[in-house]
C-alpha cells in the first residue's frame, strides 16, 4: 500500500473514469481513486494531504454536471485551487479538447505536468505519462506536442526580427556579428543581448539544443527556406 | 393683330410727342432762367417758375424759385417772396432737401427784412445759416453771415458783426470764392473802422483789392478800386489825417468819366474829397465841390444824397458864421431827410436847427431831436440786444442741441445696446438651436449606439448559444460516442468501432468550430495565433501580420469574434476548396475602424456565383450586423477577403 502511487481521477462521465481505472488496473503500482465533481476532488486532496496524499491528479477540463452552488466550475478551477495548496502533486489533464485555443490556454496558464487527449488515454500512454510526470518532466500527447510546436512556428513567423535572426544566423560564424545587421521593426539595430535573448527563446520554442540545431529545425519546419 | 400694332405705333407716337413737349418745356425753363435780364428779368423768372411748377420738375422749380425769390426781394415783393418760400418748403417736405429748407429760411429772413422786422429777419438768417453749415454749403454760410453782419453793424453791434463776418470768412476763404469774400473783407473793414482799429481796417480794405484782382472780369475791379480808395481815404479822414486821405480820393476821382459810370462812388468820393480839402484849408476848392456834389445829386434825383449835402452846407455855413444860410440848408435837409426817412442825418440837422432857431421853434426841434435820438438809440439798443438775444438763444439752443445730441447718442447707445442684445439674443438662440440640434444628434447617435449595442448583445447571445451547443456536442454527444467506441473496441466489433470513431471526430470538430474562448481569458492575438496553428501545416503555411498593434484590448469583443470567425471561415475555405499553400492574414487597427485582409494563393472561385457558401454568407451577415463591409476578390491566383468594421457602430 505504501509503495503504491496514489492517483485521483476526476471526470464528470463515469464511463471515462471506468475506462481509465480499467486501463491503469493493469499496473500494480497505481492506486486509483475517482470522483465526478471538482469540489469533491479538492476536498479529498485536502483531506488526504497529510495522511494519504495523492501523487497524481488526472482531471478533465469540462464538467457538465457541475451544480450551480459549486465552488469550482471545472478542470481549470480545480487545477488552480490545487496549485494554490502548494503541495507535491503532479497534475495531468485528460481532455478531449484539441483546439489550440483551449490547449494553449491551459498549458500556458496552468502549466499542467501532462496533457493527454482522451482518445489516447490508453494504458500505455497513461503509464508513460505517469512515469514522466514523476520524473518532473512534462508529457504531452504527441498531437498536443505538435500543436504547441506549430503554434511556436506561427508565432515565430509573425516575428520579423526572429525570422531575420534565423535567416542571418547561418551566414555568420559568430553571434556577435549579427549586431548591426538585425533591424528592429521600428528601425534601428537590435543589440547583441536582445539577439541572444531571442535566440534562447527560439531554441526553447523549437526544442533545439543549440543554434545549429535551431537553424536546422527552422528549415525543417519551413520557417526559413 | 394689325389693329393692335397700329395702336402700339400710335401709343409710341403719342408718348414721343408728349416727351418732346416736356423736353421743350424744360428747355424753355432753362431759357427763361438764363435770359432773365434787365427789364425782362421779373417776367421771365415768373414764367420759369410757373412752367417748372407745371412740369413738376423739382430741380427746375428749385432753381427758378431761388432766382425769382431774390428778384422779389430786390423788387420788395413780399407776396411773391412768400409764395416762393412756400414752394421751397414743400420741396423740402417732398424730398427732405435741406438746401430748399435753408433757402426758405433765407427768404423768410428777406421778407422780415422788407417788413423792417430786423430781429425776426436776423433769426431766420441764422436758421438758414445753421442748416447750410450742416449741409457744409460754405458759400451759403458766407452769404448769410455777410447779411447778418450788415444788420448787426447797422444795429451798432460791432462785436457781434465782427464775429459773424469772421465766421462767414472762415467759410468763404477756403472756397476761394471771389464774389462774397471781397464784400466780407470790406464789411469787416467798416466794422474795424467803426471800432477805431484803423490800421487793421486799411489792411482788410487792401485785402478786398487783392481778392478782386484774382477775378477774370476786369471791369468788376473798377468799382471796387473806387470804393476801396474811398474807404481807405475815409479811414484816414476819420483819423483826422486829411493829408493822407486826399490822394486816395483825388486819384479815384481822376477815373475816366466816373460820374457817368459809377455815380454812387463818385458821390462818395467827391463828398469825402471836399471834406478833406476843407479840413486842409482848401476851402475854396471844397466849397466848389460841395456845390458840384449837390448839383450832381439834384441831377440824379438822389434825395437821400441831397439831404446829406444840405446838412453839410448847414454845417460849414455854421462854421463860417453864416447862420442864415445855415438855417436855409438845415431846413432843406430836414425836409429831405424826413422824406426818405434818413433819421441819422435828420437827427444831426435837428441839432443845428435847435442852435439856429429860438423860442418855441427851437423847443420843438429839440423835442423832436430828443424823440428821434431816443428812438434811434432804442432801435439800436433793441436791435443789438435782440441780436445778442438771438445769438444767445440760438447758442443756448445749440447747447440744448448738444445736450439733445448727447441724449441722442445715449439713445443711440441704448439702441446699439438693444441691437447688441438682440444680436446676443440671436446668438443665444442660435447656440440654443445648435445645442438642441446637437442634443438631438446626440440622442439619435445614442439611439443608434444603443441599437448597435443591442445588436452586439444579440450577436453575443448567439455566440453563447453556440458555445452551449459546442459544449453539449463535445461533452455529451462526443463523450457518449467515445464510451460506445471503447465498449465496441473492447467487444471485438472493430469495424463499427472505427466508424464510430469517425463520427466522433466529426462531432468534435463541429464542437471546436462552434466553441470559442473569451478574448478576456486569452488575448485576441493569442487566439489568432492559435487559430492559425490549428490550420498550419507544412503544406499550408499561415502568416499573420498586424497583430502586434497596440489597442486590441479596447476593440469590442463581438467585433473581434467576428474577425476571428471570418478569418477561420476563410482559412477553411482556402484549405478545403482553394487548394492553397499559403495564407496571409493582415490586420489593421484604426481609431474608427478595424480592417482585416485574408488572402490565399489558391485557385480562386467565382464570386458572382449564387448561392454563396453558407460559411461565406454567415460571414457576410456577421460583418453587416456590425455595420461593416465585406469585399471578396477572387482570381486564378487566389482569393482575398477584405473586412472593414467600424469600431463604434457608425
Amino acid at each position: 500500500m505504501e509503495n503504491k502511487i496514489n492517483i485521483l481521477v476526476v471526470d464528470d462521465h463515469q464511463l471515462i473514469i471506468d475506462g481509465i481505472i480499467s486501463s491503469l488496473s493493469a499496473f500494480d503500482a497505481y492506486q486509483v481513486s475517482s470522483t465526478n465533481n471538482c469540489d469533491d476532488a479538492l476536498r479529498r486532496i485536502k483531506q488526504q494531504m497529510h495522511s494519504e496524499p495523492f501523487d497524481i491528479l488526472f482531471t478533465d477540463l469540462s464538467f457538465d454536471n457541475t451544480p450551480q452552488n459549486a465552488e469550482l466550475d471545472g478542470g481549470e478551477s480545480l487545477i488552480k485551487a490545487v496549485k494554490a495548496l502548494e503541495i507535491d502533486i503532479k497534475i495531468g489533464v485528460i481532455s478531449g479538447h484539441t483546439e489550440t485555443n483551449r490547449v494553449y490556454n491551459v498549458i500556458s496558464n496552468l502549466q499542467p505536468d501532462a496533457y493527454i487527449l482522451k482518445n489516447h488515454a490508453g494504458a500505455e500512454e497513461l503509464d508513460f505519462a505517469i512515469k514522466k510526470m514523476l520524473q518532473n518532466e512534462r508529457f504531452y500527447t504527441y498531437e498536443i506536442h505538435q500543436k504547441i510546436l506549430k503554434r511556436n512556428i506561427v508565432q515565430i513567423q509573425m516575428d520579423e526580427v526572429a525570422v531575420q535572426i534565423l535567416k542571418e544566423l547561418p551566414k555568420h560564424p559568430k553571434i556577435s556579428n549579427l549586431e548591426g545587421i538585425i533591424t528592429k521593426e521600428s528601425g534601428g539595430f537590435l543589440k547583441l543581448r536582445s539577439i541572444e535573448n531571442k535566440l534562447a527563446n527560439l531554441r526553447i520554442d523549437l526544442n533545439a539544443n543549440n543554434n545549429t540545431d535551431l537553424v536546422l529545425k527552422a528549415k525543417e519546419l519551413g520557417i526559413i527556406d | 393683330m394689325r389693329f393692335f400694332l397700329y395702336f402700339l405705333v400710335f401709343l409710341l407716337f403719342a408718348f414721343g410727342q408728349k416727351t418732346d413737349l416736356r423736353a421743350q418745356q424744360k428747355d424753355s425753363v432753362s431759357f427763361y432762367l438764363t435770359n432773365a435780364k434787365d427789364s425782362l428779368k421779373t417776367p421771365y423768372l415768373k414764367k420759369a417758375y410757373s412752367l417748372s411748377q407745371k412740369l413738376r420738375n423739382d430741380s427746375l422749380l428749385k432753381k427758378s424759385s431761388i432766382a425769382l425769390g431774390l428778384d422779389s426781394y430786390f423788387k420788395r415783393d413780399t407776396v411773391r417772396l412768400k409764395k416762393v418760400k412756400e414752394s421751397l418748403i414743400s420741396l423740402y417736405r417732398k424730398n427732405t432737401d435741406s438746401f430748399s429748407l435753408a433757402k426758405a429760411y433765407h427768404f423768410r429772413a428777406l421778407i422780415f427784412r422788407i417788413q423792417n422786422r430786423l430781429d425776426s429777419s436776423f433769426y431766420h438768417y441764422y436758421k438758414s445759416k445753421e442748416i447750410s453749415i450742416l449741409l457744409k454749403d460754405s458759400l451759403e454760410v458766407g452769404r448769410r453771415c455777410l447779411s447778418m453782419s450788415y444788420m448787426q453793424k447797422d444795429g451798432k453791434d460791432y462785436a457781434g458783426a465782427e464775429a459773424t463776418i469772421v465766421e462767414g470768412l472762415n467759410h468763404l476763404e477756403p472756397l476761394g470764392d471771389l464774389r462774397y469774400t471781397p464784400e466780407s473783407y470790406n464789411s469787416l473793414g467798416h466794422i474795424l473802422l467803426k471800432t477805431g482799429r484803423y490800421d487793421e481796417a486799411i489792411k482788410y480794405y487792401n485785402k478786398v483789392l487783392e481778392t478782386v484782382e484774382k477775378r477774370d472780369a476786369s471791369n468788376k475791379d473798377e468799382d471796387w478800386n473806387l470804393l476801396i480808395a474811398n474807404n481807405i481815404g475815409n479811414t484816414y479822414l476819420q483819423q483826422n489825417k486829411p493829408q493822407e486821405a486826399l490822394p486816395y480820393f483825388r486819384k479815384a476821382l481822376e477815373f475816366d468819366s466816373i460820374a457817368l459810370k459809377y455815380p454812387y462812388h463818385y458821390q462818395l468820393l467827391l463828398g469825402n474829397y471836399s471834406d478833406a480839402n476843407y479840413l486842409l484849408g482848401n476851402t475854396k476848392e471844397a466849397w466848389e465841390d460841395f456845390w458840384k456834389l449837390l448839383r450832381f445829386r439834384e441831377k440824379n434825383k438822389n434825395i437821400f444824397g441831397q439831404g446829406v449835402s444840405h446838412n453839410g452846407f448847414a454845417y460849414y455855413y455854421m462854421l463860417e458864421g453864416n447862420p442864415k444860410k445855415a438855417l436855409y440848408h438845415s431846413l432843406k435837409s430836414y425836409e429831405l431827410t424826413k422824406k426818405v426817412n434818413n433819421n441819422f442825418t435828420r437827427a444831426s440837422v435837428l441839432i443845428k436847427l435847435v442852435k439856429l432857431t429860438s423860442g418855441k421853434k427851437a423847443e420843438r426841434y429839440f423835442d423832436e431831436h430828443l424823440r428821434l435820438t431816443d428812438s434811434l438809440e432804442k432801435i439800436e439798443l433793441s436791435l443789438r440786444s435782440d441780436f445778442t438775444t438771438i445769438r444767445y438763444e440760438t447758442e443756448k439752443k445749440e447747447q440744448e442741441n448738444i445736450t439733445l445730441k448727447l441724449e441722442n447718442e445715449k439713445k443711440q447707445a441704448a439702441v446699439e445696446k438693444a441691437e447688441q442684445q438682440r444680436i446676443i439674443g440671436w446668438l443665444v438662440a442660435i447656440a440654443l438651436f445648435l445645442t438642441l440640434g446637437s442634443s438631438v444628434m446626440f440622442f439619435i447617435n445614442r439611439r443608434k449606439k444603443l441599437l448597435y449595442e443591442s445588436q452586439l448583445e444579440k450577436a453575443n447571445a448567439r455566440e453563447q448559444e453556440r458555445q452551449q451547443i459546442a459544449k453539449s456536442l463535445h461533452d455529451e454527444v462526443a463523450g457518449d460516442l467515445r464510451m460506445l467506441h471503447q465498449k465496441l473496441a473492447g467487444s471485438n466489433q472493430q469495424e463499427e468501432a472505427n466508424g464510430l470513431e469517425k463520427i466522433k471526430e466529426n462531432v468534435r470538430n463541429l464542437s471546436h468550430q462552434l466553441s470559442s474562448v473569451s478574448f478576456e481569458e486569452v488575448s485576441f492575438k493569442d487566439q489568432m495565433i492559435n487559430l492559425a496553428t490549428d490550420y498550419f501545416s507544412k503544406d499550408f503555411k499561415v502568416f499573420i501580420k498586424g497583430l502586434d498593434l497596440e489597442g486590441w484590448e479596447e476593440v469590442n469583443e463581438t467585433i473581434k469574434r467576428t474577425l476571428y470567425l471570418s478569418v477561420r471561415e476563410s482559412l477553411q475555405n482556402a484549405l478545403r476548396y482553394a487548394e492553397a499553400s499559403r495564407f496571409d492574414i493582415l490586420f489593421s487597427l484604426h481609431k474608427k475602424e478595424v480592417l482585416v485582409s485574408a488572402k490565399d494563393n489558391g485557385k480562386g472561385f467565382d464570386t458572382t456565383k449564387e448561392p454563396k457558401g453558407i460559411g461565406l454568407k454567415n460571414m457576410e451577415e456577421r460583418v453587416q450586423e456590425l455595420r461593416g463591409h465585406l469585399d471578396i476578390e477572387s482570381s486564378e491566383n487566389g482569393s482575398q477577403i477584405k473586412i472593414r468594421i467600424p469600431r463604434n457602430g457608425k
